[in-house]
């Protein structure tokens, strides 16, 4: 993975008829992935803030979002931590299921 | 025949193919097979990126350009999972001026997602097609299967098209604005 030098991580999914049949995330191994409450780099980014992203995806959530207080977000700052799904995407997640 | 020799025969083809990659999974028909089982539907990438600047973005390309879409060539890649083949886009650059990087008459641009077989793939990239101007901030991928191939820095942002009215737009970015502008723009940046 990583064919546009930006991509941190991608989520990948089949939907038909409004149902989900699968889906995979890929990591682009050539980021800097780490737990950045315990060290930082200059261009290093925090694998479980990214992980709960992806995982959002994989549950059914589909857009990010425009607020920043949430993982769920299209684009994120290095070194920031952000590990928990917001109000928000808890409750499209629990329209769903 | 000599059980030996035919032994030493058959090895004589095999080791070359598994060394060297000959029976590398045939791409386009793992796709075609995949479309079959995926008709009607859509799938859908969602990319997480990196929150970076413009001048970042500037740092990190090699190749700018402004130019024209001649032609675009969707094909079936298998990149990490060979149960699921990826539709990537090859568009042809006609280009009429080079921001950044060397002199280039015509480049190849490689982008995540399009349509092929019936199936379309979204990753996240502004849609183009033959014969739209546009504006591309363009790095070289460090994929090992698309090495030295020229892609967006971002597949969001870093793809402008120019409309009729003269103005550089893209869906995701609020760097957008007159063509001239934006060109000006990316050329400051650049500039050492």
């Amino acid at each position: 993975m990583g064919w546009h030098i930006t991509t941190l991580a991608e989520t990948s999914h089949y939907a038909n008829d409004n149902t989900m049949y699968w889906a995979y995330v890929d990591f682009n191994s050539a980021k800097d992935f780490r737990d950045v409450n315990v060290s930082q780099g200059w261009w290093s980014y925090d694998y479980e803030t990214v992980a709960v992203h992806e995982i959002g995806h994989v549950a059914g959530i589909h857009d990010h979002t425009a607020t920043n207080s949430s993982p769920m977000v299209s684009y994120i700052p290095s070194n920031t931590v952000d590990r928990t799904l917001n109000s928000h995407d808890k409750s499209t997640i629990g329209d769903m299921y | 025949m000599n059980k030996k020799l035919l032994l030493f025969l058959l090895g004589l083809v095999i080791i070359p193919a598994v060394v060297f990659g000959i029976a590398e999974p045939d791409a386009d028909a793992i796709g075609k097979q995949f479309a079959k089982e995926h008709t009607g539907g859509v799938i859908g990438v969602h990319t997480l990126e990196e929150d970076i600047t413009e001048q970042e973005e500037v740092r990190r390309a090699v190749l700018i350009i402004g130019g024209t879409v001649i032609d675009e060539e969707p094909y079936w890649k298998i990149t990490t999972d060979k149960n699921h083949p990826r539709i990537f886009t090859d568009y042809t650059i006609k280009v009429d001026n080079v921001i950044k990087g060397g002199d280039k008459k015509q480049v190849k641009v490689t982008v995540a997602g399009g349509t092929l077989d019936g199936v379309k793939t979204k990753a996240g990239a502004p849609e183009i097609t033959a014969g739209d101007e546009v504006i591309m901030v363009l790095g070289q991928s460090l994929e090992s299967a698309f090495k030295g191939s020229y892609v967006p820095i971002s597949i969001s942002k870093s793809i402008y098209t120019v409309n009729e009215d003269g103005k550089a737009e893209n869906q995701y970015s609020q760097r957008t604005g007159d063509e001239d502008v934006v060109k000006s723009r990316l050329a400051e940046l650049a500039s050492p």
